[in-house]
């Protein structure tokens, strides 16, 4: 099964809470988040401690402010949804192409 | 109270040029709001905004265009909470249109506000796509992007530091060929005077003249769309006697003479076998593409399919396929994901040409 990588595209839902246990995003129940791995989409320090994980899996991943440069203290806990190669292009310009396609109101379908 | 669109694709930067931008305001005194139109701000965005006191609202369930009462919702609360200086407001990805759609009736319906917007593109992706001419999208998604540019007032080349300095000078030559009539700024996210400047030309947008609104025959525009089923499907095919390759050659011939069969006008029938060997079936007759498969107790497919039918008999005829290679082939499919719809046109709220 393939496992995050470098220059693979990697889709996920997270909750996102602060040191309070405040929920800060979720994405659960709305549109996954995808970025490419190795790019610069998201922080470096979140990705790392993606390596390795398959689809299906769930890590709880520890941001500190001191460390990695983030404004606070953040825990999330995410799993990942899905992976796929990242295309030659995706690879040049570090983000995936493709968006998420919803239908976001009659007759109008949006990318996110 | 000001209030700045930005349209852009996805990964034009818009996210970090409002930041760097409200940065600048907040030195220089002055209050910024942010209303995205995105779920979330993508992971940790949201929290750099609430650090860098920068207010925002989300409008969720849709674009702009399609959502106007929602987006000028937000910016009511916005401005009765926060009394934000400046407000800006990022539109999703795929957004077009915005000048007829969003800012005429802004402009209509919030005399007292200065409107603008500005357009964003990611040089690098630029670059390729205009000076290199690689095909990274479907012609319906360029056709987006085309008209995302064309419709910019401001044109921001974002991210001009990926570029090296000879990719820049044949960018720019393009762009003054394509787009001369437009104010092009280059500027990237850590480049202050470039986005100083960015401010500059907001300020200086004239707030009387309007903008001409997009050529967009929207019946003319959807309608090839709209015919066509998307179809997209991932599947992991397993075989404990070693048939999961040829399993997977089979089960990707089975659709496509089916499509055929039932006379289903075809788009496009594309196949990423094993993650790397891609496999493309023409509407025009030609020969169905031929490869040798060794034995393998395991494969994954991905489906990716354009079909001039209803996305629920494309969503038939693939679950037929599965069904019948599952029998002769003794093979086992499971579907890991699945997304099947008919895109329609927008339906704005509002469009004043």
């Amino acid at each position: 099964m393939m496992q995050v990588g470098k220059n693979r595209i990697v889709t996920i839902r997270y909750i996102m809470r602060n040191s309070r246990g405040e929920v800060l995003e979720n994405t659960l129940d709305g549109l996954s988040a995808s970025y490419l791995h190795g790019g610069s989409g998201i922080l470096p320090s979140l990705q790392g401690q993606l390596e390795g994980l398959a689809p299906g899996e769930r890590k709880q991943v520890f941001l500190y402010r001191d460390r990695d440069a983030v404004p606070e203290d953040l825990n999330f806990d995410v799993w990942i949804e899905k992976i796929r190669e990242a295309t030659p292009g995706e690879q040049t310009l570090g983000y995936p192409l493709t968006g998420v396609a919803v239908e976001c109101a009659p007759g109008c379908t949006c990318y996110y | 109270m000001q209030i700045h669109l930005l349209s852009g694709f996805l990964g034009s930067g818009k996210t970090m040029a409002i930041q760097a931008a409200s940065r600048l305001l907040i030195e220089n005194g002055m209050k910024t709001g942010v209303v995205t139109n995105d779920q979330g701000i993508r992971l940790v965005d949201a929290v750099f905004f609430n650090h860098l006191g920068i207010p925002g609202r989300q409008v969720t369930n849709g674009c702009f265009c399609c959502n106007y009462q929602d987006l000028d919702d937000q910016i009511q609360s916005l401005s009765e909470t926060e009394q934000p200086d400046v407000i800006f407001a990022e539109s999703v990805g795929s957004c077009t249109d915005i000048i007829a759609t969003v800012l005429k009736p802004l402009r209509r319906y919030r005399p007292q506000s200065r409107i603008t917007l500005t357009v964003f593109a990611d040089a690098l992706l630029l670059h390729m796509l205009l000076v290199d001419s690689i095909v990274l999208f479907d012609e319906s998604v360029r056709y987006i992007y085309d008209k995302q540019l064309e419709e910019a007032g401001i044109l921001i080349l974002n991210k001009v530091d990926l570029l090296k300095p000879d990719q820049l000078l044949a960018l720019r030559r393009e762009m003054h060929k394509k787009y001369g009539n437009k104010i092009l700024h280059e500027q990237h996210v850590a480049d202050k005077a470039g986005i100083a400047r960015w401010l500059q030309l907001l300020d200086q947008t004239d707030p009387v003249r309007v903008p001409p609104s997009l050529e967009i025959e929207y019946p003319v525009y959807g309608a090839g769309e709209a015919m066509l089923a998307w179809f997209d499907q991932e599947m992991e095919i397993d075989s404990p006697s070693g048939e999961a390759n040829r399993g997977a050659l089979k089960l990707m011939q089975d659709i496509y003479r089916k499509i055929k069969a039932r006379s289903y006008p075809l788009g496009h029938l594309k196949f990423l076998f094993n993650g790397e060997k891609k496999i493309s079936y023409a509407s025009t007759p030609a020969p169905e593409p031929e490869f040798e498969t060794g034995p393998a107790t395991s494969a994954t497919l991905l489906l990716n399919a354009r079909v001039q039918t209803e996305p629920g008999k494309l969503s038939q005829l693939v679950e037929e396929s599965i069904r019948e290679a599952e029998e002769k082939s003794g093979i086992r499919i499971r579907i890991r994901s699945v997304s099947s719809f008919r895109p329609g046109y927008p339906a704005p709220t509002h469009r004043m040409v």
